[in-house]
């Protein structure tokens, strides 16, 4: 079990300092997707709160286990991790279909309020970027779960953040070439020089 | 050109949270603690709220101009911004500095939101931050001792020498201590910012609630960390949190509008101030507090509202 400092640090690193959307403007295009509509927000990030915790630790496992071998000593025994891409595709599109019939099947009603906002997790940037960090930079199972866990709370939190400021801005006057995503890009910055300059 | 004439008609109609009397009283009275700081430091002060005032008006007419836009009655509300920005700022920083901060301030900030009353973060704020990122040391180095007239590398913030005695707060409260060019003089903060509350220019819930919430997360967090929180207090003092309460966070714009919204602004603030006083490397809070609540104030009211209709 994780220690409760470490844990600490690992969630306002998480969530806010590292923020995936914030610094590494994963999953821009679903800021494009949700029109607007806090709800979408929020159901996108349910979504992906399921989701990526158990991609997350699958893909973790399959990295370690299938792509890349070491025996005790430390020796490479098998080095494919060159496929680490492909394979995290086809791991992210099987969970994700998966966890959509199984949804379907046991919590109706969570599927019928999540509607298109889980399938669409497939194409999001956000779910391939945060495996991607997590091989790099986690070391065991359970940090990885941990990580991917406040990584999808801080998109989904700054996710709905961008929401409900779109929505009070709908009817300002704001110039014409400014409209939509320069705007929203222009939100995002502002929100990430906060936290940038926290943790300079 | 018929969608230009709408907007500007636009802007005239739907600016619900703005009231150009209080703008125009607001002004005056951040004219006058900017006199007061002037009167610690030197008329330095002066010229560089003078230049922050200039520079908000260049560009809020550039923008009209270009928008060809009629700003009518909104361009009292381009005197607040940069007033509030140059009281957050040291006495000592260079004057292009401030060109850069309010620029960036007013243009991202404001103008490009629509404008007067439609701004979700507060532009002084956006400038500040701005500037606290491009030139940290200048910003957080340029204070100067108010009685030797000494350059000084820091505010003494979170100084284990502030323990309750009456000499202490007396310095505190006529600027005896070196701080921000609107915090220095503790009196004329409390002053000002009561003739605001009176006046209704501002709403007393939000300070209220910044300042009995600050005091109280310093008591419990004190518990845990003594070696971060000290003085509850004094910690009330220190700082900028007494100026941003009163003049930055009663914002009726960047902030919430409903009682609820405003009391969890209020704790927020305060919470977001603390923790960052205490445990983060950053040595003042406040400013990343309210911009953080600025961003979280739509979200606040909107939530809220739904919960009462419902």
């Amino acid at each position: 079990m994780i220690e409760f400092t470490s844990l600490a640090q690992l969630i306002v690193a998480t969530i806010f300092l590292n923020n995936v959307l914030l610094f590494s403007f994963l999953g821009l295009e679903s800021v494009t997707t949700v029109e607007e509509k806090p709800k979408n927000a929020l159901k996108l990030s349910i979504a992906l709160l399921f989701v990526l915790p158990l991609v997350s630790v699958i893909s973790f496992w399959i990295y370690h286990n299938v792509l890349l071998k070491v025996n005790d000593t430390g020796d490479i025994l098998r080095d494919v991790t060159y496929l680490q891409t492909f394979v995290f595709v086809i791991t992210i599109t099987v969970v994700v279909v998966i966890f959509n019939v199984l949804i379907k099947k046991v919590f109706p009603k969570l599927h019928s309020f999540l509607g298109q906002q889980s399938i669409q997790l497939v194409s999001n940037t956000v779910v391939l970027g945060v495996l991607l960090i997590n091989i790099n930079s986690v070391d065991t199972l359970a940090n990885s779960f941990y990580f991917s866990v406040f990584a999808a709370l801080g998109y989904g939190l700054v996710l709905m953040i961008l929401t409900f400021i779109e929505k009070q801005l709908i009817d300002a006057p704001i110039p014409k070439g400014f409209k939509g995503l320069p705007l929203q890009l222009i939100i995002l910055s502002i929100i990430a020089l906060i936290f940038y300059g926290l943790s300079v | 050109m018929n969608t230009i004439e709408t907007n500007s008609q636009e802007i005239k109609q739907e600016t619900p949270r703005v009231n150009h009397k209080n703008l125009i009283i607001m002004s005056i009275l951040l004219t006058v603690l900017l006199l007061v700081g002037a009167f610690v430091y030197t008329f330095y002060v002066l010229l560089m709220g003078a230049v922050a005032i200039v520079t908000a008006l260049v560009i809020e007419y550039l923008f009209a101009r270009v928008r060809k836009l009629d700003y009518g009655k909104d361009i009292y509300g381009a005197f607040v911004t940069p007033l509030i920005f140059t009281l957050l700022m040291p006495p000592e920083l260079p004057l292009y500095m401030v060109v850069i901060g309010v620029g960036f301030g007013v243009f991202m900030g404001k103008s490009i939101f629509g404008g007067l009353g439609h701004n979700i973060f507060n532009p002084a704020l956006v400038g500040y931050l701005f500037l606290l990122v491009t030139f940290p040391v200048q910003v957080s180095q340029s204070f100067i001792d108010p009685s030797t007239g000494e350059l000084l590398q820091s505010i003494s913030i979170s100084d284990l020498t502030f323990t309750g005695t009456i000499d202490h707060l007396l310095g505190l409260m006529l600027g005896q201590y070196a701080n921000t060019i609107g915090s220095t003089v503790m009196a004329a903060v409390w002053i000002i910012g009561a003739i605001l509350l009176f006046l209704k220019i501002a709403d007393w819930k939000i300070p209220l609630t910044i300042l009995v919430a600050s005091a109280a997360f310093t008591v419990i967090l004190g518990r845990f960390y003594p070696e971060q929180f000290h003085d509850a207090f004094f910690s009330l003092f220190l700082g900028q949190l007494m100026f941003a309460a009163f003049f930055v966070a009663t914002d009726p714009v960047s902030g919430p509008q409903t009682t609820r919204a405003k009391i969890l602004y209020g704790i927020g603030i305060a919470l977001i101030t603390v923790v960052i006083r205490g445990l983060a490397d950053a040595a003042e809070g406040v400013v990343y507090a309210i911009i953080i609540m600025n961003a979280v104030s739509p979200m606040l009211e909107k939530s809220l509202k739904e919960e009462d209709e419902s």
